[in-house]
């Protein structure tokens, strides 16, 4: 946490609402996310017990296990599953778009939308890994078949739990991590995990402080799932799957119901925070990063399809490298385009010094530098500042309002900073016309940049170092015990 | 033991979690935080830098979010 987000957190505490951590949206929304809501059994690893799903919020549906504990049950119940995310995942995969060519590649086709699934918390997010885990290795035959479908499911779902470690993918998203990306509570953020609460700060009904909402949603609301409340498992549904052990008529029913309605608070609270988002304008970069969520789609979409196999239990020692290099410079990559996108994400770096904001207060636009042929024109900008700045001179610099234009820094003193810039001023003895800040006008320079960097070089799989495990064993599809 | 809501009612910091705690340098009383972010309040030497960073913070949250 930063100082900035502190302070909201403390500033929303004393004054009972929720305070705004960013201005924009930094998530692309899709016009009908699929919206799913699990409830797993207590005490169980990845025993399901219900699941409301659909696109429609007035219209969920509802897949239950009677007896969470029997595999049959659980392996009909995430073959019900697969039946509603498969052909929604299918349906993805109708309409092409062709990619111009980039610096060095062809022009490629890619699938023009991508799935977006949104659960409650990021709970639910380590819950469809686990259900993920445990179905993507079955298989259709052997001594314990499943539906053909399941184990496609558990590649899908375990696709999807990876998309959502991938810092700026809106593939499956967590509503309480996007809300609390956006704004600050007065609570704890162990606390802003519990989806009634954390809207009860931030949109509480009228008359209610959030504070107030907030703790009226923790007495009143079941959680959000996949955990059950430990009261409601003794006194509700211990008795009733007891009842459906015991062959009493109606006992499924009687669970279905009772699932039903632990579930739908949770339900309507995800569309409750979709709208909320909804209502923010989505940052400059949002649309970028899901076009690379629409590559990765397609990707995994042709892989899946040409037979590849599924994701392993453990990644081997390269791909584990490759994979945690990949996130690092994602994620520089990912923070760099919230600050350009938001003056608040970018106050953060302006209150550590490595971004100051100001009003031009001269412009040397005609100023050239070098000899001769080589003589270029570098214009000087003088910034007035209150941001204490800890940028070294030479710092390359880019301005987020100005992004084809680098700058670097000449000087700086004591509440001004001089700035140089580099580029984007046109190849002529002057600058182009409008291309320079002129005098009054509002700035901010920052040493972020949103650069591509390359992926590091790792050695093929095949030569991993005996340092590392020596190459890992090929994936052989084997007869697996239940669990 | 930590009680959240003693920690709630006496409006202390670490009813925000122990990261909160950290950034506000020792200052604990969340009202006295924000006060000081926006220089109502002084405290001795020992919180001045800590005072001089919140009325910066609180200074760029205004900015940013123009005036609210």
């Amino acid at each position: 946490m930063t100082l900035l987000e502190s302070l909201a957190r403390a500033e929303a505490a004393v004054s009972g609402r929720a305070q705004r951590l960013t201005t924009v949206r930094h998530t692309h929304l899709v016009d009908r996310p699929l919206v799913l809501v699990p409830l797993m059994m207590a005490g169980e690893a990845a025993a399901p017990l219900g699941i409301l799903i659909g696109q429609e919020p007035e219209h969920p549906r509802l897949l239950v296990v009677p007896q969470p504990r029997d595999p049959g049950l659980r392996m009909e119940f995430l073959a019900g599953l697969a039946r509603e995310v498969l052909p929604w995942l299918d349906g993805h995969c109708q309409r092409h778009e062709a990619v111009p060519a980039g610096r060095r590649g062809k022009e490629r086709l890619r699938y023009a939308e991508a799935p977006q699934l949104v659960v409650p918390n990021t709970a639910a997010v380590q819950a469809l890994r686990l259900l993920g885990r445990a179905t993507r290795f079955r298989r259709p035959g052997g001594r314990y078949p499943v539906d053909v479908r399941v184990p496609l499911l558990g590649r899908w779902l375990t696709y999807l739990a990876e998309r959502a470690e991938q810092p700026g993918s809106a593939q499956l998203l967590a509503a309480t991590r996007l809300l609390s990306g956006d704004w600050a509570t007065g609570q704890s953020g162990l606390e802003d995990e519990s989806l009634g609460a954390l809207l009860g700060w931030i949109d509480p009904p009228t008359g209610l402080t959030g504070a107030e909402a907030a703790a009226l949603a923790e007495e009143r609301d079941p959680p959000a799932g996949p955990s059950t409340d430990p009261d409601w498992d003794n006194r509700v549904l211990a008795p009733l799957i007891a009842g459906y052990d015991a062959g009493e008529r109606g006992a499924a029913d009687a669970i279905a119901e009772a699932v039903r309605a632990q579930l739908t608070g949770g339900w309507r609270l995800v569309w409750r925070a979709i709208a909320l988002l909804r209502q923010l304008p989505a940052g400059a970069h949002v649309a970028a990063r899901w076009e690379a969520d629409k590559d990765s789609f397609t990707g995994y979409a042709v892989q899946t399809a040409s037979g590849g196999p599924p994701q392993p239990r453990r990644d081997g020692a390269v791909a584990a490298a490759a994979r945690l290099d990949r996130l690092e410079r994602d994620q520089a990559r990912y923070d760099a385009q919230r600050a350009l996108d938001d003056p608040l994400v970018m106050a953060e770096f302006r209150l550590a010094g490595e971004a100051f904001a100001g009003r031009v207060v001269e412009v040397l636009a005609d100023r050239r530098v070098g000899a001769g042929r080589s003589r270029v024109l570098r214009p000087l900008v003088t910034v007035e500042t209150c941001d204490r700045t800890l940028l070294p001179t030479g710092t390359a610099l880019v301005a987020p309002g100005r992004p084809g234009q680098p700058a670097r820094v000449v000087e700086v003193g004591s509440g001004r900073v001089v700035v140089e810039l580099v580029g984007g001023v046109g190849r002529g003895a002057v600058p182009q016309p409008g291309s320079l800040p002129q005098p009054g006008e509002r700035i901010c320079y920052t040493a972020l940049a949103d650069p591509y960097c390359p992926p590091a070089a790792f050695p093929d799989r095949a030569a991993t170092p005996w340092t590392h495990g020596g190459p890992p064993r090929e994936w052989a599809a084997a007869d697996e015990a239940w669990e | 033991m930590f009680c959240r809501a003693e920690a709630r009612a006496g409006g202390r910091a670490d009813s925000l979690g122990a990261s909160v705690v950290n950034d506000f340098g020792g200052v604990d009383d969340l009202r006295l935080v924000v006060e000081l972010a926006h220089g109502r309040a002084t405290v001795g030497e020992e919180h001045a830098e800590i005072a001089e960073l919140l009325r910066t913070a609180h200074r760029l949250r205004v900015e940013c979010l123009g005036g609210t």
